[in-house]
């Protein structure tokens, strides 16, 4: 069963107290900040605008106001136009700016645009409406951390003090999908097109976006990091979700072919959970391996009745995570225009809710682990949730449980997981939080 | 272990308090005494950006505690450079630090930042070698490796390295990835007799694990990407997969399928030969019998063909 109200202590508890060895991800704190907000909104445990709000939720209206507050205080820069990834990396104002223009040192106090996405994210769900972000500046910036090949930098370090012509500016982070997802979420969630369409701001270089993604193609179908390197789930979801992010149109720079093909990328890593074991042994005496045995693979396949989560990568075991990367990316890519999750209903969404209530959800303290029998993480534990969340909308769309299950029992568990909210993919937070910024997009482009 | 930077002075330093946001933070972490007395030192020192051997010092202490924290490898990098230090101390540093957390991503790109300046790959293939001992899937460390061939020209020994990798695990796809790189990343032409000893070494390897996806990937790639034909390897395929002559039978015996990969790419070849019932046969074996986890998929290809040819008719 899905342990609802354990999830949600275990959120609660977090947002309280993190144990040291969550140091490891000290700077990117307010991702974690994300999960904890994000799936008690998804849970229903989150008291704002609209949204009904468990009896059982300890979390009061007063408590959301000072989060937002939290927020804004102590990840957005003096600037307004970007956000830290967490409270670590700040430096007091007056340190930054009380040494006089030197171009040829940097100051590392600087924005960085997966917490600018991760702030947003959380501000929105809370119903912020923006007014303290200078929305324009924001856009500078985001065009400032796109390098010449269409990818982002998680951010740029530049010159300590201000508008100096020569500024140094030296990009900072990997180059691969995940800060462009970032900066596409980001400037949809603060109307960067709109401000575009007005004339106000320059906007991003959308083919050049769109050309590296392209670019991170494999030849098995799915994207990589770059060029030539390994398809991978969580890079898909990433430049799938960007193209998404970016309007409508933008999805159309992938061809029909390459859009098929992630589909069926993105539906071959739903495996048994216990078929890595048999691929190893496998891979463990090769020279023994006949058709005999692996047509006993085969048979055994057929008659399993095991659950089956996702991968990131071929030929590894099941994760968590992939639920929700692999089941986003399928939600994305549409399937007919009649339905809304898109082709995430061609996977085998029983035995993948299965996997993740049997093997990771973690029911006595709440959250998902990786994989099986380890402790579970916050990362983990959102993802397992959005995971779920994108399952109850499938199910939903098919008026319940029943063409899922296989036994009476089953109906029970797949309709433990109906009270989660619907989720939107792209945007990974709820249906209900998306629709808000809908809304403030709507009052921006109506000024 | 005291950590290092301490003994270095640091009384003209005034440290810099974390500010959390006041009495009740969100998601506060329960940092060590250690790490978080380092930190205000960090703090302190970037503020200004010192270049000074205890500023690199600390930054190597802070890494071991946080090897994920962003701004403190760019930092470092900056120090490095500013200070004239010897590049390859840091590279045998590096791998320290690699082989200690092998997951992390950020040492990759600071590897890359000194090689590039060191100008020498001489310690790069070793040291990878060494990692991917670690974890032979390592995504960080066969990323690293594309870009040490690339920038140092290093490609003629790759194709017998993954031979290496891929004999020692035939799914290693990691490996497989690097060997369609090691063919195709030059953007050179690519001879067409190389082009049939690739087909031949996928063949080997998928007769070997038939259900193997990381060969079969590769085999399909490679036809992809020198314009070959599905239809070369329609043998191959119908030796691993055999349709009933009959309807599609319950009965095990009736048909023949050690892969069923084979059975797809056979369905595709059906399919692009406009044989739909043969192609719909492949498909309903997928479905109901040797790839159920896909029912919904196989169904879908199967009625989206039907319809699609049937409006064609």
């Amino acid at each position: 069963m899905f342990a609802l109200d354990r999830h949600a202590s275990f959120f609660q508890h977090s947002l309280r107290l993190l144990p040291y060895h969550y140091t490891q991800t000290d700077t990117t704190r307010l991702a974690l900040i994300f999960f904890c907000v994000s799936a008690l909104d998804l849970l229903g445990y989150l008291p704002v605008a609209n949204q009904e709000c468990s009896p059982k939720s300890k979390v009061t209206k007063n408590e959301v106001e000072h989060w937002k507050e939290w927020v804004y205080s102590t990840c957005l820069l003096p600037t307004c136009d970007a956000f830290r990834c967490s409270p670590a990396t700040a430096v007091p104002h007056d340190a930054s700016t009380s040494s006089a223009v030197d171009n040829d040192k940097v100051g590392y106090d600087v924005g960085h645009t997966a917490g600018t996405y991760f702030a947003l994210g959380i501000l929105i769900i809370l119903r912020d409406d923006f007014s303290r972000l200078d929305r324009v500046r924001m856009m500078s910036w985001l065009r400032k951390c796109q390098r010449p090949d269409g990818s982002f930098a998680a951010g740029v370090i530049q010159s300590i003090g201000n508008e100096s012509s020569d500024n140094l500016e030296v990009y900072f982070g990997e180059r691969d999908l995940r800060f462009g997802y970032c900066a596409a979420a980001t400037r949809w969630f603060i109307g960067g097109d709109i401000l575009v369409r007005k004339n106000v701001v320059q906007d991003i270089d959308i083919d050049s976006v769109a050309a590296y993604i392209s670019s991170c193609v494999s030849y098995d179908g799915g994207m990589a990091m770059g060029p030539y390197a390994e398809g991978h789930a969580g890079l898909t979801y990433c430049g799938v979700g960007t193209l998404r992010l970016l309007g409508p149109d933008n999805t159309k720079v992938l061809s029909d072919e390459v859009v098929d093909g992630l589909v069926r990328w993105s539906l071959m890593h739903q495996v048994y959970a216990e078929l890595d074991a048999e691929s190893s042994s496998e891979s463990a005496s090769d020279s023994e391996v006949t058709s005999a045995s692996s047509s006993d693979a085969c048979a055994q396949v057929r008659t399993a009745d095991i659950p089956a989560g996702f991968n990131g990568r071929i030929n590894k075991p099941p994760d968590t995570c992939y639920s929700f990367w692999s089941g986003a990316t399928l939600e994305m890519l549409p399937l007919s225009s009649s339905n809304t999750t898109g082709s995430l209903g061609l996977s085998d969404i029983r035995s993948n809710i299965i996997f993740l209530l049997t093997q990771t959800q973690n029911p006595m303290i709440g959250g998902f682990s990786k994989v099986a029998d380890t402790p579970p993480d916050l990362m983990h534990a959102y993802l397992g949730i959005a995971a779920l969340a994108l399952c109850a909308d499938v199910v939903r769309e098919h008026r319940g449980p029943e063409k899922f299950v296989k036994s009476p029992l089953e109906r029970e568990i797949i309709a433990s997981i109906l009270p989660l909210k619907s989720i939107d993919g792209a945007l990974c937070l709820s249906t209900s939080a998306k629709q808000y910024a809908e809304e403030l997009r709507a009052k921006w482009e109506n000024e | 272990m005291p950590l290092a930077y301490l003994d270095y002075t640091w009384d003209d330093i005034v440290p810099i308090p974390q500010d959390d946001g006041g009495d009740s933070p969100l998601a506060p972490i329960a940092y060590q005494d250690d790490y978080k007395t380092a930190m205000e030192y960090l703090r302190a020192v970037m503020s200004v950006e010192e270049f000074s051997d205890r500023a690199l010092q600390l930054t190597a202490d802070l890494i071991f505690m946080n090897p994920a924290h962003y701004t403190v490898w760019a930092y470092r990098a900056r120090l490095l450079l500013a200070l004239k230090k010897d590049l390859e101390q840091e590279l045998i540093w590096i791998e320290e630090v690699g082989e200690q957390f092998p997951k992390n991503y950020q040492i990759w790109n600071h590897r890359e930042v000194i090689v590039d300046k060191y100008d020498n790959p001489i310690r790069e293939l070793p040291f990878i070698e060494v990692m991917l001992e670690l974890d032979s899937k390592n995504y960080h460390v066969w990323s690293y490796r594309q870009w040490v061939v690339r920038r140092f020209d290093l490609w003629i020994t790759e194709l017998d390295y993954t031979d290496r990798m891929i004999e020692n695990d035939v799914r290693n796809n990691s490996a497989w990835n690097h060997r369609y790189f090691a063919m195709f990343g030059k953007a050179e032409d690519v001879a067409r007799t190389a082009i049939d000893d690739e087909i031949d070494y996928a063949k080997t390897a998928i007769l070997k694990a038939p259900q193997n996806a990381s060969a079969w990937n590769y085999l399909l790639g490679v036809l992809k990407h020198s314009n070959r034909s599905l239809s070369e390897i329609e043998d191959f395929c119908n030796d691993l997969a055999t349709l009933p002559t009959t309807e599609p039978s319950t009965d095990i015996d009736m048909d023949q399928i050690t892969s069923a990969r084979a059975l797809e790419v056979l369905a595709d070849i059906y399919a692009s030969r406009h044989e739909v019932e043969k192609a719909a046969q492949a498909w309903t074996l997928l479905a109901e019998k040797y790839d159920p986890i896909r029912e919904n998929y196989w169904k879908f290809k199967k009625d989206q063909t039907i319809q699609r040819f049937a409006a064609t008719a």
